[in-house]
């Protein structure tokens, strides 16, 4: 039951091959994944299926630790790992990319999951149906 | 009841509860703010008592809470969950949406360099 996902789908002026290998780029992705004031970024992956993920962000006066594990490593079609950040009380949440040649272009999707926790009864009320998945719909975004 | 007994029945009331079409309506229309029970009934052909049920199904949920001001029932959403899952879809909506955008130009750069 996923009743938060958010959704977004863009088509890049890329091949998927290039898109699949910069996520597994350590040096590339400390350029790309360093969001508004996040001024230096801390990237290591072991880029196989189980492999560990730490992407550490550094912003002033705050630091937010990012980590995850690979669950699907289909080159040039699909990437899936966990994230869990620091940000968001360290809970374990579910990225997954697709990757689809569009006419020498490559269409990008990629939905990120957070699941209701089981113990705990206030994120149990947030498996209460359609709701949040519509809301979830209203932030899909389409490029 | 322990813990986990309470936590098992309210996820019954809950799912109970989102289980009905007019419940689940009644939730999506007081998303843009407090309505009392008269103005929810008036969309649905049934009585003011039917519609009155479904409220009380949606409070005992814990998904809604009335308050009592004379005659006037007056029922709003419980926002507290609902405001931080919210929080957490936008967050993550623009900064996969920026990362991405981030991802796009970092490979035309790479290929400006001649580095393919």
């Amino acid at each position: 039951m996923n009743d938060q996902t958010v959704t977004v789908r863009r088509t890049l002026a890329a091949s998927c091959e290039e898109v699949f290998d910069a996520w597994l780029d350590t040096e590339g992705m400390r350029e790309w994944m360093r969001p508004g004031p996040v001024t230096d970024c801390e990237v290591t992956l072991e880029p196989r299926v189980g492999g560990q993920i730490r992407i550490v962000m550094l912003a002033p006066g705050a630091q937010i630790v990012n980590t995850g594990e690979f669950r699907v490593l289909e080159r040039p079609s699909k990437l899936q790992f966990t994230w869990i950040s620091s940000r968001w009380g360290n809970r374990e949440t579910l990225v997954t990319v697709e990757l689809h040649p569009r006419d020498r272009h490559c269409e990008l999707i990629l939905t990120h999951e957070r699941f209701p926790m089981v113990h705990s009864a206030r994120q149990l009320e947030l498996g209460w149906g359609g709701m949040l998945d519509r809301l979830a719909r209203t932030f899909s975004i389409r490029a | 009841m322990n813990r986990t007994e309470q936590q098992a029945r309210n996820l019954d009331l809950i799912f109970g509860a989102v289980a009905d079409a007019t419940r689940r309506s009644i939730l999506d229309r007081l998303r843009s703010g407090t309505l009392t029970v008269t103005e929810l009934a008036k969309p649905y052909s049934m009585s003011l008592n039917a519609v009155s049920k479904h409220v009380k199904a949606l409070e005992r949920a814990g998904l809604i809470r009335r308050t009592i001001n004379g005659r006037e029932h007056s029922c709003q959403l419980d926002a507290a969950t609902f405001d931080e899952a919210l929080d957490w879809m936008s967050h993550y909506s623009e900064f996969w949406s920026d990362r991405i955008g981030a991802l796009e130009k970092h490979i035309v750069n790479k290929r400006k360099r001649g580095v393919q």
